[in-house]
């Protein structure tokens, strides 16, 4: 086994003590807890990665929802919402856990605001699901929108 | 009041670009739709909410299949 200098100096900075038991010891500790961290890292990009396939075919099927319009089947619905519904759940997990580690989704080619904007469209979407509003706020809407100018 | 065409059309357009728009284009296309959603809520008094939400239920369906038939023309 060797020793990674870098390592042990960054674990004991006051002294050369590479070749100290408490050098090695740090250093091989520090290596295992870098490649628990990196497969963490990989985890948490696999599972972003994962997620964002899910996004894919759920905005699919909203597009042929949007598409059949009334002709929709209520199962169709029915699966679309509980889908979304999951889908925020382990997207909000996701957000939060690349966010505390400061993990870049570089390698998935977006950022974490992107993401962000994805999970925030599905709540939207889920959202307009179930609306409900205050007759006079549902009275300024329809003003606001269904007048012509 | 009503909302000018030109505005309403300009914030169906934005939702639909958001749709449509790849992964990595979201928090982009979001920025324009919440710009709109902004204006549209500080001149009616509503909330932003409220209007994303109206906008979406009702009048988002029309406007899309309108222009996903539009956009499948054109390819």
């Amino acid at each position: 086994m060797t020793v990674d200098l870098t390592q042990a100096e960054i674990a004991f900075p006051e002294g050369p003590l590479a070749s100290a038991p408490e050098a090695y010891f740090a250093s091989r500790l520090i290596a295992q807890v870098q490649k628990e961290a990196n497969s963490e890292r990989r985890h948490w990009l696999r599972a972003t990665s994962r997620w964002l396939v899910a996004f894919e075919y759920v905005k699919e099927l909203e597009d042929r929802l949007l598409m059949r319009g009334v002709h929709s089947l209520q199962r169709e619905k029915d699966f679309f919402a509980s889908t979304i519904a999951i889908l925020i759940g382990l997207g909000r997990l996701l957000s939060t856990r690349l966010r505390d580690a400061e993990m870049p989704l570089e390698p998935l080619g977006l950022t974490l605001a992107d993401l962000t904007a994805c999970i925030e469209e599905l709540e939207d979407i889920d959202r307009a699901g179930r609306r409900e509003a205050s007759p006079v706020v549902e009275a300024k809407l329809r003003e606001l929108f269904h007048a012509t100018a | 009041m009503p909302l000018p065409d030109a505005q309403r059309r300009a914030l169906l357009e934005a939702f639909y670009q958001h749709s449509i728009a790849c992964e990595a284009e979201k928090a982009a296309t979001k920025a324009i739709l919440d710009g709109l959603l902004d204006k549209v809520a500080a001149t009616s008094g509503l909330s932003r909410r409220d209007v994303k939400d109206y906008v979406r239920a009702e009048l988002y369906p029309d406007y899309y299949r309108r222009r996903r038939v539009e956009d499948r023309g054109h390819l």
